[in-house]
């Protein structure tokens, strides 16, 4: 009985994960059109790696996005989570309203509202001619997508926010109550409790943020570049490689690249964070 | 005297950090609603008052022209109807299939279903992108590209968008339900799905609820997989996302053109408007879904 209440799963994920997957690696190993492939092994992957400038172009500009993304977004999501657990009166006024933009603002809206009105509230290239630096319009342009794209991500950082939010209120009351007691102060005790005692929810929120800023950046960089300026997020180069160009088999063989370094990078970031967040218990 | 002026510097004191603590919160939300603030303030001026840099929040003369005059140009009506189906159908596959799923490893004989539960779990890990190729060729080959169904029909088999998260929610759920409820059902001769459809499914009505909005808005805001599968087919994101997307290159982001800019607005505003309504009446199920999950590392 209990096998026929988790069947749908079963066959969705046989069909429409399962399926694909062996599909796209297959995929990978051809050389494919609509009407006959032939095998040509790994030579898609030995041109992805060796031979493709913008395959390498596009990694290194999606990695440092979200070398600088994520650490902004969480950042920025604690921040927030301190201050709407406060309580106060209206409270649930301001997390309705901070929660807003994720359910509001779909990956379109925020991209067609964006570059206008971001651009009004932070300005890099401005702020960088005022230094005195001049940039050509190429590298302009690439600093105005990268932090209209930064903006636009802190802007919705709802979800995030949210979970931490969740780890502040499963905190016991009483900890605090001690420490200040004790005389900690409240600079001290947000470190020597709430970071520590938050541990598992930020690891959830990196890992969530690394997914997130990894493959849904995608969708805003496509309607901002409108299909006219080429964006330099991977995603978007996949998308490019595979349903522009056709080229199917190139495609999935880049994708199955991009996705093993997804992969390695979630691992990576669990194994760290799971050995610097979680207070280990020595002394015990 | 002393006790006087030593109560108010204590007043002083308490009320201080209320003070700082309230301007922080409305600086905050002044920084999180100045966005969908501008666009709706634009979406009702004219293309003078956008363009005169003294009109700043109040314009000159309310232009309500403009959410008409967009509905054309944008095929709102189609798109709109075309949303409206898959969204309400996909709500419905979503959260059924996602109960069930979520009930089945939650109180189903089901041996390794934790390990279940995180290879679901892991599967979110998988950029979707990767399967956007197979999917593509597959649809192709089924002649199902092109239509509404290359939505409706995995979100009944659970692999909808997001669908892992809302099986992990109905199972935590499920499981802090207690067992007793299930033994008594089944002495009365309830069987299995008696059992979830009239005992479970009622007990976690605000779970499905929070499913289903949350679905909802996934759906309505669709648009990546949708411009893959879709060439005639508008759905409101992918409609706009084409609007008067022919105009003059604007910091390289290729359009923006002034003279529709606010009628760009007035497209936006509509395509937000069904959310942000049900955003405003359901808030507490959306705010409230990570403590239902109940994380607890």
């Amino acid at each position: 009985m209990s096998y026929i209440a988790i069947s749908p799963w079963l066959i969705g994920f046989a069909v429409f994960f399962a399926f694909p997957l062996l599909f796209s690696i297959v995929l990978s190993f051809l050389k494919w059109s609509f009407n006959g492939s032939t095998f040509i092994w790994l030579d898609n992957y030995k041109e992805a790696l060796f031979n493709d400038g913008d395959f390498w172009y596009s990694l290194g500009v999606t990695l440092g996005y979200g070398a600088i993304s994520i650490p902004f977004t969480i950042l920025f999501s604690f921040l927030l989570s301190l201050l709407i657990n406060q309580k106060v009166k209206g409270i649930g006024f301001f997390r309705m309203v901070y929660f807003l933009p994720v359910v509001a603002a779909s990956d379109v809206v925020v991209a067609k509202i964006g570059p206008e009105i971001f651009s009004r509230m932070v300005n890099v290239n401005v702020t960088l001619e005022s230094f005195g630096i001049q940039l050509s319009q190429n590298m302009q342009n690439f600093i105005s997508l990268f932090s209209t794209m930064l903006t636009l991500g802190l802007w919705r950082v709802g979800i995030q926010m949210l979970i931490f939010l969740a780890g502040l209120q499963s905190i016991d009351p009483q900890v605090y109550e001690a420490a200040e007691i004790d005389g900690a102060s409240w600079w001290k005790s947000l470190w020597s409790i709430t970071i520590p005692l938050l541990g598992p929810f930020t690891i959830i929120n990196i890992v969530f943020t690394v997914i997130e800023s990894f493959t849904n950046v995608f969708t805003i960089a496509r309607v901002l570049a409108q299909g006219r300026s080429v964006t330099p997020f991977f995603m978007d180069y996949v998308y490019r490689l595979s349903f522009e160009e056709y080229r199917l088999g190139y495609g999935a063989a880049v994708s199955w690249i991009f996705l093993i370094i997804v992969i390695s990078v979630v691992l990576l970031v669990y194994y760290y964070s799971q050995r610097y967040l979680i207070p280990t218990q020595r002394g015990e | 005297m002393q006790l006087k002026s030593s109560s108010f510097l204590y007043k002083v004191r308490k009320v201080i950090p209320k003070i700082i603590l309230y301007l922080l919160l409305i600086d905050g939300a002044f920084i999180f609603l100045y966005p969908l603030m501008r666009s709706a303030i634009t979406s009702v001026m004219t293309v003078e008052d956008y363009l005169d840099p003294s009109v700043n929040w109040i314009p000159n003369k309310l232009n309500f022209k403009n959410y008409i005059d967009v509905l054309e140009p944008m095929g709102f009506f189609n798109a709109l109807s075309n949303t409206v189906k898959m969204t309400l159908f996909c709500v419905l596959g979503q959260t059924l299939s996602s109960a069930l799923v979520g009930y089945g490893l939650s109180r189903g004989k089901i041996p390794g279903k934790e390990i279940i539960m995180m290879l679901i779990l892991a599967t979110l890990v998988i950029p979707p992108q990767t399967l956007m190729i197979p999917y593509y060729i597959l649809y192709h080959k089924l002649n199902l590209l092109d239509s509404l169904n290359v939505f409706i029909i995995p979100s009944f088999f659970s692999s909808g968008i997001y669908a892992p998260l809302c099986i992990f929610l109905f199972r935590q759920v499920f499981n802090t339900l207690p067992t007793e409820l299930e033994d008594a059902a089944i002495i009365d001769g309830a069987d299995f799905f008696r059992c979830f459809w009239y005992i479970y499914l009622p007990l976690s009505r605000t779970a499905v609820i929070t499913v289903g909005l949350f679905t909802f808005v996934w759906y309505w805001n669709e648009y990546a997989r949708g411009i893959i599968f879709f060439n005639n087919i508008r759905t409101l994101p992918i409609a706009l996302s084409l609007l008067f997307s022919t105009g003059p290159e604007f910091m390289g982001f290729g359009y923006t053109n002034v003279v529709t800019y606010p009628m760009m607005m007035a497209a936006v505003m509509l395509t937000m408007l069904p959310c942000l309504i049900l955003y405003l009446f359901t808030q507490r199920y959306y705010l409230t879904a990570i403590e239902q999950v109940g994380i607890k590392g």
